[in-house]
């Protein structure tokens, strides 16, 4: 009898949980925010030594925020990124998903453009990310994802527009988890999945809906150093967490409420456990420290 | 253990409503599919749920007033921020962006957001996407942009065609607009194709105020305008006080014409005065109190109105049917027809090459025989202002010296002159005033300014209502006439065939029998002294710089004779005169008497016999001379026999062009029974030699 009220208590519990009725508000609270002229940023990302890097495409620059406070432009010598989308710091290596222009394009931290790698099939890159050697290239009008090898050649694609599991309807930020587990915001099919590298063994990390622990747009996504997959909802402003097997961890809060951003879009989480967000409506970037 | 495994089961149940609760429904509580929330987001049935992550839902929108559950611009951006499609562009422009106000535009039948301002959705929508319809509503557009319905469901009142930029109009293929420009079908004109919807400026290539730009991308040849007169952003520029509008900054269209609620045709930006018709547009400055008022138009001048054209003139774009205007001759975007003579700095005085006109007054007077095609003879003739010296006289005396405007006041009377005076005979003698060419006429004229009765109703002046002799009533100065040296132009001298006469004078004297006529007797007789040159009344007499006022004379030369009147017949009726055969000795009546006239005798007019003094013929009291006796122009007094009947016919007392018969002569009333002794003596060498 023991036993089962043991086992009882613990299925409420599971169930609350999986429910997201008691799911931890993780707490919130506000570090910085830097507005710097910026027009409708949409991503950034940051680097061991604590630099972050925004991407501010319609105004054809980066701005660095730098670990020790100070705020920088990087502008293109040559070659212009208007209206690019994701950036990714790879490698010790700054790259742009130039997207109306169907390239990657990497940039030295004083301006110039080192590398131009063109995409094929009109690729229209919204982010990239780093998987071992490779590069993972989300692509917003073929609704694929394309894999780069070590010599920026392309080495595969999957996916196509559809609802089913290995389909798209605009795939937008990405991170990647542990064993190689890519995470992918399927924007409009409003849901983030988990695939392999190779685009097989889909896991729903988060469902659609505009409930606590359900996503409605998906957009910037990053993980911790504890794990957790945070991402960010472009709608309701929503900054949550998730495991890898897909179970809703928590919700950001900030005072009591859960925070609710102004179309929060590319995200990065330091070392120091603070998230950075960018607020593409607001033209500003936010860090929240996340409690322990 | 049984119910435990009942609320297992529930548990398990439960646990699968995640997913279900996704279920939706619109607001008339009709099911709708996934795909409608994934925009009506405020569908999902969790909206009110305490998990729900969604603001309260305070009906954003509205429509037609009623609050409406739809998408606001928020959730456009979910998707436009690039990461779908890009139109951070729209969302970071002044113009058009979600949340404008609405300022001037009357929208009917469009959402608008919860403050009644614009956003994404009033325009666009997703429902009515077919964008690869013909006419185009992509991107999503509630209505066809193509022919502007789109712009002008808000903006109605910007379409009214003459106070607005007209639409639908084609534009020349080599106009300079921008290659992404918005053209309607063909080409044409629409709101867009100047109005880009979204972006940093409401029109396109408008700097501040200034149109420059966007207006000569299709209208560049009104921009000869510049740094003219017309262009008041310039020539007010340096100007103070209350002169004028306000245009620093603006663009040299910006004066006259505005691009929407125009206050007449032509996009007029100023008020007109209707009763001025189309020539309000000029008349508006160019009148007294006007900005123009230096140039005001006088009724003197040339007509501007209700004139319609009897042909089509090529030259000057007029039509059968069109009314003359200010803007027939005078292009007020253009201050020199070629531009050939550089841009007028501001205030420059015009020239016949300048003033806005659309053609010259130049050596072949382009504008004014464009229209007066038959004058223009009178620019290979001695009245042209071609001629050597004729420019530089007119230049000295400062007026216009164009081929015509020489003479005639386009806009006033060309000469200063009273309302009594002759016009024509002041503005013949401003050349003809014997100081500066050669064909003077101040002394001894044709009678002037008196009333006459012509056959074919010679012009003259108008005074008194009467029509006044002048010098139009015998020339017309614009054609020469019969050319005598073909291939000589100018410094001609004129005879009876030419000499710029209304009515050829040669071989026969029309122009003089015209008012003349009674002098027609004269033909054919002895005293018809025509030539190939001259004709019957020319030899006697001449219309300018005549011996005597009298008569108008001709010059006599070294003619003997004591009276004006003895010289004159004695030039012909001497020993080397033409008429040496007919000499007259001994023939002055003694002028020691005073002779009364018959009127002054009461036994007729002063005509039947006229008596003269050393100035000319009297009505009372004189002395007897030739013409007391003799009618030159008549053989006979006797209607019969008027002209001789064969030639130099030997005269008798019938004829011998005397005025009366013997026997009404006055001479026996002093000289009784002894005239005809005296009369032979004096006029009869054979008789005189019996005495």
């Amino acid at each position: 009898m023991s036993i089962s009220k043991y086992l009882m208590a613990l299925l409420i519990s599971g169930f609350l949980l999986g429910q997201g009725l008691i799911a931890q508000e993780i707490n919130f609270s506000l570090v910085r925010e830097y507005e710097s002229n910026f027009n409708f940023p949409t991503d950034l990302c940051g680097n061991a030594k604590g630099d972050v890097f925004v991407l501010d495409g319609m105004n054809d620059r980066v701005v660095v925020l730098k670990a020790n406070g100070e705020v920088s432009d990087i502008k293109p010598q040559r070659e212009s990124f208007y209206k690019a989308v994701g950036i990714a710091w790879i490698k010790g290596e700054l790259w742009i998903a130039d997207t109306p222009r169907s390239r990657l394009i990497k940039m030295e931290l004083d301006g110039r453009i080192s590398q131009v790698i063109a995409l094929a099939h009109g690729i229209e890159p919204v982010d990239l990310i780093a998987a071992g050697d490779y590069k993972v290239v989300s692509d917003r009008m073929n609704h694929t994802i394309t894999v780069l090898d070590e010599n920026a050649e392309e080495k595969y694609f999957w996916g196509s527009r559809g609802e089913s599991f290995g389909q798209f309807i605009n795939p937008g930020f990405m991170a990647m988890a542990p064993e190689n587990r890519l995470i992918i915001g399927d924007i409009l099919n409003r849901r983030v999945v988990s695939y392999s590298q190779s685009g097989r063994y889909p896991q729903v990390i988060a469902k659609p809906g505009v409930e606590r622990g359900q996503i409605f747009r998906p957009k910037g996504i990053d993980i911790d150093a504890q794990g957790r997959i945070w991402v960010a909802d472009g709608y309701t402003g929503a900054i949550q967490a998730f495991s890898v097997s897909g179970k809703f961890v928590g919700i950001a809060s900030s005072k009591g409420k859960s925070i609710a951003l102004k179309a929060p879009m590319g995200i990065w989480v330091d070392k120091q456990n603070r998230l950075w967000v960018v607020e593409a409506l607001a033209s500003k970037v936010s860090v929240w420290q996340i409690s322990k | 253990m049984r119910k435990f495994s009942k609320f297992l089961a529930i548990l398990v149940v439960l646990n699968g409503l995640p997913a279900m609760s996704i279920a939706q429904h619109n607001p008339d509580g009709r099911k709708v599919s996934l795909e409608c929330v994934t925009c009506h987001v405020s569908w999902h049935d969790a909206v009110n749920s305490k998990l729900s992550l969604l603001p309260e839902v305070d009906a954003p929108i509205q429509l037609q007033g009623i609050p409406a559950r739809i998408p606001t611009a928020a959730m456009c951006f979910t998707c436009h921020d690039g990461t779908v499609k890009d139109s951070r562009q729209i969302f970071s422009s002044s113009n058009h962006k979600p949340g404008m106000q609405v300022k001037h535009a009357d929208i009917k039948g469009m959402p608008l957001d919860k403050n009644g301002n614009i956003y994404c959705g009033t325009c666009h929508t997703p429902h009515s996407l077919k964008p690869d319809r013909i006419g185009g509503l992509a991107p999503f557009l509630r209505k066809e942009k193509i022919n502007s319905a789109l712009c002008l469901s808000c903006h109605s009142s910007q379409s009214k065609n003459h106070q607005s930029h007209p639409l639908k109009v084609k534009v020349s293929a080599d106009n300079k607009m921008a290659e992404n420009t918005f053209w309607g079908k063909d080409g044409t004109i629409e709101c867009m194709t100047c109005h880009p919807i979204h972006g940093a400026k409401g029109v396109t290539g408008v700097i501040g105020k200034d149109r420059s730009e966007l207006c000569s991308s299709c209208h560049k040849a009104y921009f000869k305008i510049q740094l003219t007169d017309h262009d008041l952003t310039s020539s007010l520029k340096n100007k103070s006080g209350n002169i004028g509008p306000d245009l620093g900054d603006q663009d040299p269209c910006a004066a006259c014409h505005v691009s929407h609620a125009a206050k007449g045709k032509h996009m007029w930006a100023m008020e007109i005065d209707s009763k001025a018709g189309e020539n309000g547009y000029c008349i508006g400055c160019h009148s007294n109190d006007g900005l123009g008022r230096s140039k005001t138009y006088s009724h003197a001048g040339h007509p501007v109105s209700g004139n319609p054209a009897q042909r089509k003139i090529s030259q000057l774009g007029i039509k059968v049917g069109d009314e003359l205007l200010c803007r027939t001759c005078h292009d007020p975007h253009q201050w020199e027809f070629s531009q050939k003579h550089g841009l007028s700095a501001a205030n420059e005085e015009g020239t016949e090459y300048t003033s806005f006109l659309r053609l010259p007054d130049d050596a072949q007077g382009q504008l004014c025989v464009a229209c007066h095609t038959d004058q223009s003879s009178m620019f290979s003739s001695d009245h042209s202002v071609s001629r050597e010296g004729f420019q530089q006289y007119f230049r000295e005396s400062n007026g216009l010296h164009g081929q015509c405007t020489v003479c005639h006041g386009s806009h006033t009377e060309a000469l200063d002159i009273s309302a009594d005076a002759d016009p024509f005979t002041t503005l013949c003698l401003r050349c003809h005033d014997g100081e500066h060419f050669p064909t003077s006429v101040v002394h001894n004229n044709h009678p002037m300014g008196i009333p006459f009765n012509s056959t074919s109703k010679l012009d003259g002046y108008q005074k008194g209502g009467q029509t006044l002799l002048s010098c139009n009533t015998c020339h017309d100065p614009h054609k020469w006439g019969k050319a005598v040296e073909k291939s000589k132009t100018v410094d001609l001298q004129g005879d009876d065939r030419n000499s710029f006469l209304n009515i050829s004078n040669w071989p026969e004297p029309k122009l003089c029998l015209d008012c003349h006529a009674n002098k027609a007797t004269v033909l054919k007789t002895d005293h018809d002294l025509s030539d190939p040159t001259r004709s019957a009344c020319s030899l006697c007499h001449t219309p300018h710089n005549a011996e005597t006022q009298y008569g108008i004379l001709a010059r006599w030369g070294g003619s003997p004779g004591e009276s004006f009147n003895e010289k004159h017949c004695f030039s012909c009726h001497s020993k080397d005169g033409l008429a040496g055969n007919k000499l007259v000795e001994g023939y002055s009546h003694p002028r020691e008497f005073g002779i009364l006239s018959p009127a002054a005798r009461g036994q007729g007019s002063w005509l039947d016999f006229p008596i003269f003094t050393e100035t000319g013929p009297s009505e009372t009291v004189g002395h007897i001379d030739c013409f007391t006796c003799h009618d030159p122009h008549t053989w006979s007094y006797k209607k019969e026999i008027q002209k001789p009947g064969a030639e130099n016919e030997e005269g008798n007392d019938l004829s011998s062009f005397l005025r009366n018969p013997s026997h009404l002569t006055l001479c026996t009333d002093c000289h009784g029974e002894n005239t005809l002794w005296k009369y032979n003596y004096y006029h009869d060498p054979v008789k005189r030699k019996r005495y």
